[in-house]
């Protein structure tokens, strides 16, 4: 055998194992890995397929003759069901919309994080830290702006 | 018990119990072959063409190591609580290896077909991409970027924030 480190490594290994070696990535990092390349977008398409299905949510469906514009249809499907922050399903508190469409949905956790704070502000959006009755929606010590939420 | 002898490529010949040999579906299914057509009495030799010595002596050190007494092979659900841990401890220090050995080690358990080995080595390749840009895992593993320039464009669109792309935009 001489295929060895650095040279042939993952590009040898059957499927089979290329796709357990993705199954053992928690979800987040499996949307990275298939960023790799063409054959691990494929395999975590078909993990994501699973996961889609699990949760029963289904592929928009197109008129005939046509099919799905992205390749890997999947993982745009799950994208939109999850945080884009952190690429986990949770409580979702922040929607935006663009046009009654959903562009992307942000957790809980993390609207408390600092930096997506940061991108929400360059995105002209802020966090809405106090609900309408004044109670607080972020515990404390995450508060950091006081703004009201201005998606659209 | 039954002893077995398993040959490496390289002629090497390793002494075990039939049990541990057995944790390998494609030894095990030699075997019963062998077992048909010889008879019970003569000495067992398994051929193994596809695997070298030293990882050979690797899988041996699982396989030995995961029939000790306390095990049981079907399932693993009667094990004692000290003794999986025992185990899980044993089978962390076992995948301190390089990531060359890393790669021998996971052809062979394919082809011997040990699952849990395989599971094992599976783990340690996903913990070895985990936390590392697609950029990083593409050097560090010899891929090469295939995607055709509008799939790449398609997935770059749909990147999670948390991801590398996000630390880049900071640093601008």
């Amino acid at each position: 055998m001489s295929a060895g480190y650095g040279d042939v490594f993952l590009m040898n290994l059957p499927d089979g194992v290329i796709s357990n070696v993705l199954s053992a990535l928690p979800v987040e990092q499996l949307l990275n890995a298939s960023m790799v390349c063409k054959a691990f977008a494929a395999m975590s398409d078909k993990l994501l397929e699973k996961l889609c299905k699990e949760r029963r949510w289904a592929l928009p469906r197109f008129p005939r003759g046509q099919s799905a514009t992205t390749a890997f249809p999947w993982r745009s499907l799950y994208r939109q069901h999850a945080c884009i922050a952190c690429g986990k399903i949770g409580e979702f508190p922040l929607r935006r919309l663009v046009s009654g469409h959903t562009v992307y949905l942000i957790c809980k956790r993390c609207t408390a994080i600092p930096w997506v704070q940061e991108r929400l502000v360059r995105e002209n959006l802020f966090v809405d830290l106090e609900g309408v009755s004044g109670k607080k929606l972020l515990s404390k010590g995450q508060r950091t702006k006081k703004r009201r939420l201005s998606a659209g | 018990m039954r002893t077995v002898i398993l040959r490496s490529s390289d002629g090497a010949d390793h002494i075990v119990s039939s049990e541990a040999a057995s944790l390998s579906r494609t030894v095990q299914s030699l075997l019963e072959e062998l077992e048909a057509k010889e008879g019970e009495e003569s000495p067992l030799i398994v051929p193994l063409p596809n695997v070298c010595d030293c990882t050979l002596r690797k899988v041996l050190q699982y396989c030995i190591q995961h029939t000790e007494p306390g095990t049981n092979l079907t399932g693993r659900i009667h094990v004692s609580e000290t003794r999986r841990r025992d185990l899980e401890v044993w089978d962390r220090n076992y995948m301190l290896v390089s990531t060359d050995e890393l790669y021998h080690l996971v052809m062979a358990a394919h082809y011997l077909n040990v699952p849990g080995l395989l599971e094992l080595c599976c783990e340690g390749i996903a913990n070895l991409i985990r936390g590392k840009s697609p950029q990083h895992v593409r050097q560090h593993f010899g891929l090469v970027n295939n995607f055709e320039k509008a799939e790449e464009e398609d997935i770059r669109r749909t990147n999670l924030w948390a991801l590398v792309d996000e630390k880049e935009l900071a640093k601008k």
